[in-house]
């Protein structure tokens, strides 16, 4: 109990809610203060299968879309973090969002997933919070939840 | 943002449990060097409803002597705190773990909760993951969930 604790490697799931930023907030304070760690950012997106079929038969650039304006906004969070000195990287990936999660942080040894959460809000948290539920049971790695500020 | 991450008080529940003390032990690691916090044990776990119940209906002996072993074991481990130089506390409870927990941490303003699951694995998942899951809900500050 007495060695020093560090996280080298710290997943932070960013879908630019409120919930997601606070979690990115306290990942970049233990990135320093219980580091140094290499943060990457994961953001995962899906559409419903019919959604997909419709958008392929239309030849709408739907996915394109969702994966160029997710990469947009994380490319700036990374500058931000990179300014600050931290370690940093971004994933872009396609799938259901805790199950990319949990698989990204087994392939990366992850030690810690800091993920946003909407807690007790309605019918919000049947989205939401189950995400948060199933990571952690899942998760190979301690996983910290975070609530927006006064949410 | 540059500020520094100071947690103030954590609240540590614990059945003693593998998980729980992994959990405490990250706590512990995190009230000093992301500190100096103040660790609250709780020990949410110690007697289930069924042995209140049986309590009621004359087992008044298992239940004492549940709560003492738990007791000895609080304060093995706030000796062990002592020790290591972090501060800490104890608070046996009788409620919904749940309950307890998140009343804890909202009543002392903590910054952080540290606990076990069990992961999904049979009963255990039933009794701690889901305890964890109810907590993660209702918490009024971020939690760490370690298996």
């Amino acid at each position: 109990m007495t060695e020093a604790l560090r996280f080298r490697i710290i997943l932070v799931p960013m879908d630019f809610s409120k919930e997601a930023r606070a979690a990115l907030e306290l990942a970049r304070k233990l990135a320093t203060s219980a580091g140094p760690a290499h943060l990457i950012l994961l953001h995962a997106y899906f559409l419903p299968v019919e959604m997909e079929a419709l958008a392929t038969q239309q030849n709408l650039p739907i996915l394109q879309l969702l994966s160029s304006q997710a990469s947009k906004e994380l490319e700036q969070i990374l500058k931000s973090l990179q300014d600050a000195g931290i370690s940093s990287e971004f994933l872009v990936s396609r799938g259901y969002p805790e199950q990319v999660i949990v698989d990204l942080a087994r392939d990366k040894d992850a030690d810690l997933i800091v993920l946003g959460t909407r807690g007790r809000t309605g019918l919000a948290h049947v989205a939401l919070g189950s995400i948060a539920e199933r990571v952690v049971r899942e998760a190979p790695c301690p996983t910290i939840t975070v609530k927006a500020p006064g949410g | 943002m540059s500020e520094a991450l100071r947690f103030e008080t954590i609240v540590v529940p614990t059945d003693f449990s593998p998980a729980a003390e992994k959990a405490l032990e990250l706590a512990a690691q995190l009230a000093r060097q992301a500190g100096p916090a103040k660790l609250l044990l709780v020990n949410a776990y110690a007697v289930p409803l069924e042995l209140e119940a049986l309590a009621i209906y004359g087992a008044k002996q298992v239940y004492e002597e549940l709560a003492a072993e738990s007791d000895k074991q609080l304060k093995e481990i706030l000796e062990r705190l002592r020790k290591e130089g972090v501060s800490a506390e104890s608070m046996g409870n009788h409620g919904r773990p749940e309950d307890v927990i998140v009343e804890l941490a909202r009543e002392r303003k903590a910054d952080l909760i540290v606990m076990g699951t069990h992961g999904r694995t049979g009963l255990p998942h039933v009794l701690l993951g889901s305890v964890a899951e109810r907590v993660i809900r209702n918490a009024p500050c971020p939690v760490i969930t370690v298996k």
